[in-house]
């Protein structure tokens, strides 16, 4: 209970310059309240001083009252929803922009426990739920609840027992609606995720149709689609059995309430306690306060849920790191390009051990082969480089800096890391090349190109640097891929370029041209290549054999290969074309 | 013609929808039942004031105020009934449309999938069908009855006072324009709303997805930045619906309001006349105030006919694809497993041929390689074999039987595949591996990983044979997911052996790993290996080059490699790299 009001508190706190709206706004529906809790009493009049008596004039004259009144409702409505949005929705803008500047924040670990599919959910899904809470739930809660009291005021005026019958009704419709929305909301959770289920097995029927047929399994296949489907079924029969069930509910209470209403009603008016006017009026608030009786019941019903919502958002705000970089980071200025790594130790999230220990020093502009078998550590070491993971225990060193205290601004112009499988956004070439420079100039662009050896390719796209590439657009070859990704690094003048794998993925002659193109590329620069293929051998001053996060062998190509270890069994073995 | 091929559509939709009879029929009387029931309560509170209460008549009074109780559970009880059975008659309808997707797109041949993709294909069954159940089902019923009642309504306001029917009449016109104009943009900003929302969950998706390249350029201020524009676009969005349900919810509930007040002036007048009693003018206000929850679904289902339609059209149009594979023919229990091509020319697309005259013998249990450039037609001649296309002219026997007449099912259950890229379903890696074969059990998956050397490594995996594919796809390599397919393979003990063999890098631990289950599986079975990396060739009996879709050079590796011509090429260029 304590922590909700702490976590309400925390989401009213990113109203900030937006509350005199939320408190207008809230204002607003309060007297909207008032002015819909009273047109049943104009309506009451102009039956009883007008209708009744054969007054018409009278009658008109409320009768144009309830139309100001309601005209003044709609103004208020209007207004207090406005304003509600509008303060809901840039109190989330900062809430959202506070998450997404926090994921940016967290390091790389984060990303490797956490499906990118839940952060896409907390950032659209649990927003989209406060900012309904924040506008609509708020807003039917103040309203229902004022209504509510508006309402037994001037029922309670006109008759006691008729008002005790209508305080009785309201409360066992808020209960009945919460019970509603508490059980409907599950249910639907479930209906979306088996949605979820059948869009995944639909994904797999297609994606894999090739095996399905090579397997000849088209029927089992079938069948567990139709599994699926059926439970997807199921759980909206039993959605919609709630929803019949608790959701009409309460229209059974309000009849019963009416038909309450009018007996004891009708013999009031016959005994002259009450007039006929009194008795449309109570029916009048019956049906105006069905829908608000709702809405206050999911608002009950919903708090808990919007507020989970919000602090698992929180959550992921406060777990991130506050700063990237630590007060006194240094900036590196005409870097040599050495590296050291001194006694580093790693632990991977899933609490495996990929680096024990290790030593290792790469001297300024040396080409460096790092290779071994998978798991090994040596894309992990990339990684330290490029200070995408931290060491637990030993430094790794630029120039002798440790990588922590060089500002990061500073070590991305020095280092460029190349992935394995080079992320291409959906962008145009050029924007995509110029990622990390923004301003530079379309010769600069063709340079790198040119040095990547993708200007050709490009040249002859029919929209050239502007082909828009990626998933919507023109799709490239991993070799493509590699290249704008080596001309993307390039780009930056980097003192050390670290590649990851850069031939997997590639047939055997893209391979044989890019190892040749790759010479011109690192000339000048410390290089550190990632990779499982010894062809890459031919390019490098020394190759360094990892295993199990140690490094076992260390020394120039043919002296390795003379040496008989690992590399030149693997060497011996044909490499890994000959098999 | 545009109207007439939609009215085409929907009148075959309604069509093969009205197969669930008996639920539809519950539906349609709960319909009129609860259009029924929501005439009759003004008129009972009618009765009730003009003769009961205004003129002091006790006796009897119980016995109407029942009545009107009566009315009201009628009302609610017909209310649930349709609540509950249209849904049901809808998800019926939704469940059947999505398992025919589903069916047809196994059924389709590969034709079918050369210009979709997945996605598209993905939202047709589980998007589109939604969209149509909610406003072709659900919404059409929906509207029937609200039309229904409303039509009752005008009906019962008829019978009690025509003068002031007409007079209650002249604000349904407003609130026509009103649902429709404002009822429209609000709608359409409202879908904006969620296209806005697609946008940032693609912004982040993007952002997360390419942390890595985002971080080493140091990119995040763009990507920031990016976000709070999209975000920013959200804002707007939301705010320019909020002016619209501002605007369309008070100006409903103001026209609605005014045919009570048209009801309150002129029935007064009428009532001071004595032409109409109080109750008359009481239940008209009731009535007035029915009109528009019905007017607004009615224009609302009116509003999303046309994307409805639009996904219809589209959910039908992968219905009457003609591109299905036919599973009639022969069955073949077992085949000895000889092969021959007999000038076999193939084309994907009409006058390019991709197999130009191919003359193939294999004999039962001998292992051929085929070897030749990208393109060269390697994985074309091994869909054909599995029967994925028919040649285009010439034939290919199977033991002597012309393929055509194998039944494709029968004959895909004899021969073993084992594509390049291995795709793994969603569910376990046993279930992955079961599926090849509905009769096996666990254990014979755990004999034939065994077997295969590929145990040792499934075990090592978090949870085993339990793990999810989805998880086992990021900690498995190219080749190790290979050996799961190689263990499909196995699972069928096929009599034909086809295997795609992995073009990318292996690490020389799983290569080793992969190589020998190749040849475990490859023992006694014809089997035809596509060769990327020559190295493999050694293990064949025989070595086929094709070049630009014919058979160049054919014999043994030993002979072609004496030869010194094609394949000797191809072998010396792959070899000499280190």
């Amino acid at each position: 209970m304590g922590d909700s009001i702490h976590q309400l508190k925390r989401l009213l706190g990113y109203l900030r310059d937006h509350k005199l709206h939320f408190i207008g706004g809230l204002a607003i529906v309060l007297i909207m309240s008032y002015t819909n809790g009273v047109i049943p009493v104009l309506i009451r009049e102009a039956i009883d001083q007008g209708v009744t008596t054969g007054e018409y004039r009278l009658a008109i004259r409320y009768a144009l009252l309830v139309l100001l009144v309601a005209i003044l409702n709609g103004a208020f409505s209007f207004g207090g929803r406005y304003l509600l949005v509008k303060a809901a929705q840039h109190a989330v803008y900062h809430l959202r922009m506070d998450a997404f500047r926090a994921i940016q924040r967290h390091r790389m670990e984060f990303f490797d426990r956490t499906y990118s599919g839940q952060l896409i959910s907390r950032i659209t899904n649990d927003t989209e739920r406060i900012t309904r809470f924040l506008s609509f739930r708020v807003r039917m809660f103040v309203y229902s609840v004022f209504l509510i009291i508006v309402s037994l005021y001037y029922m309670a005026r006109m008759n006691r027992a008729l008002t005790g019958v209508a305080l009785l009704t309201i409360a066992l419709v808020v209960a009945l609606n919460t019970t509603y929305a508490k059980k409907v909301r599950p249910i639907y959770d479930e209906v979306r995720h088996q949605t979820g289920v059948i869009a995944s097995v639909s994904t797999g029927s297609i994606a894999g149709v090739k095996t399905i047929k090579a397997l000849s399994v088209e029927e089992e296949i079938q069948g567990k689609f139709q599994e699926e489907n059926e439970e997807l079924y199921t759980l909206n029969v039993q959605a919609t059995k709630i929803t019949a069930l608790y959701g009409n509910a309460p229209f059974l209470v309000m009849g019963i309430a009416m038909s309450v209403m009018l007996y004891y009603g009708g013999r009031a008016i016959m005994g002259q306690n009450l007039t006929v006017g009194e008795l449309t009026a109570f029916l009048a608030y019956m049906l105006t306060m069905t829908w608000p009786l709702r809405a206050l019941g999911f608002t009950i019903g919903d708090i808990q849920r919007s507020l989970a919502a919000a602090s698992r958002l929180f959550e992921v705000i406060d777990s991130a790191p506050e700063h990237i970089d630590p007060p006194d980071a240094v900036e590196l200025t005409n870097p040599r390009g050495e590296i050291e790594f001194r006694d580093v130790y790693l632990t991977y999230h899933t609490g495996k051990t990929v680096l024990k220990g290790l030593n290792l020093k790469i001297r300024p502009e040396e080409k460096v082969l790092i290779t071994g078998p998978p798991g090994s550590g040596k894309s992990t070491l990339l990684k330290l480089i490029a200070r995408f993971y931290e060491p637990e225990k030993g430094e790794v060193l630029i120039d002798g800096v440790d990588v922590r205290k060089i500002k990061t601004s500073c070590l991305r112009k020095i280092v460029a890391y190349v992935p394995q499988e080079p992320f291409i956004f959906n962008r145009s070439i050029r924007e995509n090349i110029a990622l990390a420079k923004p301003d530079a100039s379309l010769e600069e662009i063709i340079r790198a190109a040119k040095i990547a050896k993708i200007h050709d390719f490009i040249s002859s796209l029919p929209d050239g640097y502007d082909t828009v590439v990626g998933e919507k657009g023109v799709t490239l070859s991993g070799g493509q891929r590699q290249r704008i990704a080596l001309a993307r690094a390039l780009l930056l003048e980097p003192k050390i370029i670290l590649l990851d794998d850069p031939v997997s993925n590639l047939d055997a002659k893209t391979e044989e041209s890019l190892i040749e193109d790759l010479r011109d590329i690192l000339e000048g620069k410390t290089a550190v290549i990632v990779s499982q293929r010894l062809s890459m051998a031919r390019l490098v001053d020394r190759v360094i054999v990892m295993v199990d996060g140690r490094v076992v062998e260390d020394g120039k190509p043919e002296e390795l290969a003379e040496k008989g270890g690992l590399f030149s069994e693997m060497l011996g073995r044909g490499g890994w074309n000959g098999g | 013609m545009a109207a007439n091929s939609s009215l085409a559509l929907l009148k075959r939709f309604i069509g093969e929808a009205l197969s669930h009879k008996r639920t539809l029929a519950i539906v349609v009387a709960s319909i009129v039942g609860s259009a029924l029931a929501t005439l009759a309560p003004p008129y009972i509170l009618r009765i009730a004031i003009d003769r009961y209460i205004l003129a002091n008549n006790y006796s009897g009074f119980l016995v109407v105020a029942l009545l009107y109780l009566a009315s009201l559970v009628a009302q609610w009880f017909f209310a649930t009934l349709q609540t509950f059975y249209i849904e049901v008659f809808g998800q019926k309808v939704l469940r059947d449309l999505r398992a025919r997707l589903h069916e047809k797109v196994l059924h389709s041949s590969l034709d079918f999938f050369k210009d979709k993709s997945t996605g598209d294909l993905v939202s047709r069954i589980v998007n589109d069908t939604g969209i149509v159940n909610d406003v072709l089902v659900s919404g059409l019923l929906g509207s029937l009855g609200s039309l229904l009642s409303l039509i009752g309504i005008i009906i019962a306001m008829l019978l009690l006072d025509v003068k002031l029917t007409l007079v209650t009449l002249t604000s349904v016109p407003l609130m026509v324009i009103v649902a429709y104009y404002f009822g429209g943009k609000m709608r359409r900003a409202y879908r904006e709303t969620r296209q806005k929302i697609a946008r940032i969950s693609s912004v982040v998706e993007e952002s997360v997805a390419g942390v890595e390249t985002i971080r080493a350029f140091g990119r995040e201020s763009d990507v920031e930045r990016e976000f709070s524009k999209v975000s920013r676009e959200t804002i707007k969005a939301y705010l320019r619906v909020a002016v619209y349900m501002g605007l369309f919810w008070p100006l409903m509930n103001i026209t609605s309001l005014l045919s009570v007040i048209v009801v309150i002036a002129y029935g007064g007048y009428l009532a001071y006349q004595g032409a109409v009693s109080v109750g008359v003018v009481v239940a008209f206000i009731q009535y007035a105030q029915r009109f528009r929850g019905p007017i607004n679904e009615v224009i609302g289902l009116y509003d999303s006919l046309q994307s409805a339609l639009a996904a219809l059209e589209r959910i039908y149009e992968v219905l009457d694809d003609e591109n299905v594979e036919d599973y009639s023919g022969r069955e073949v229990e077992r085949l000895k497993g000889e092969i021959k091509f007999e000038d076999v020319w193939f084309e994907y697309e009409n006058g390019v041929p991709v197999l130009k005259g191919i003359n193939l013998h294999i004999p039962p249990a001998t292992k051929v390689a085929v070897v030749g450039k990208t393109g060269a037609g390697k994985t074309t001649m091994a869909n054909l074999i599995m029967r994925f296309y028919d040649p285009t002219s010439g034939k290919l026997r199977y033991d002597g039987i012309d393929g055509r007449e194998i039944s494709r099912k029968s004959l895909r259950k004899r021969i073993g595949y084992v594509p390049q890229e291995t795709y793994l379903f969603p569910g376990t890696i046993m279930e992955n591996i079961l599926m090849a074969n509905p009769e096996a059990s666990e254990e014979d998956v755990i004999r034939v990983c065994k077997q295969l050397g590929v145990h040792e490594f499934i075990e090592r995996l978090p949870q085993g044979y339990n793990t999810s594919a989805g998880e086992a796809g990021k900690l498995l390599s190219v080749g190790e997911r290979q050996l799961i397919s190689l263990a499909r393979a196995l699972l069928k003990d096929p009599d034909i052996v086809i295997l795609d063999e992995a073009l990318s890098s292996v690490d020389p631990k799983t290569e080793r790993l992969v190589q020998d289950a190749m040849l475990r599986l490859m023992e006694g079975r014809t089997s035809i290996i596509i060769a990327h990396r020559l190295g493999i060739t050694r293990f064949a009996d025989k070595v086929v080059v094709v070049d630009g879709g014919k058979i160049v050079e054919e014999g043994s590796p030993e002979e072609l490699l004496a030869k010194k011509g094609h394949f000797y090429r191809l072998y010396t260029s792959q070899m000499g790299e280190v």
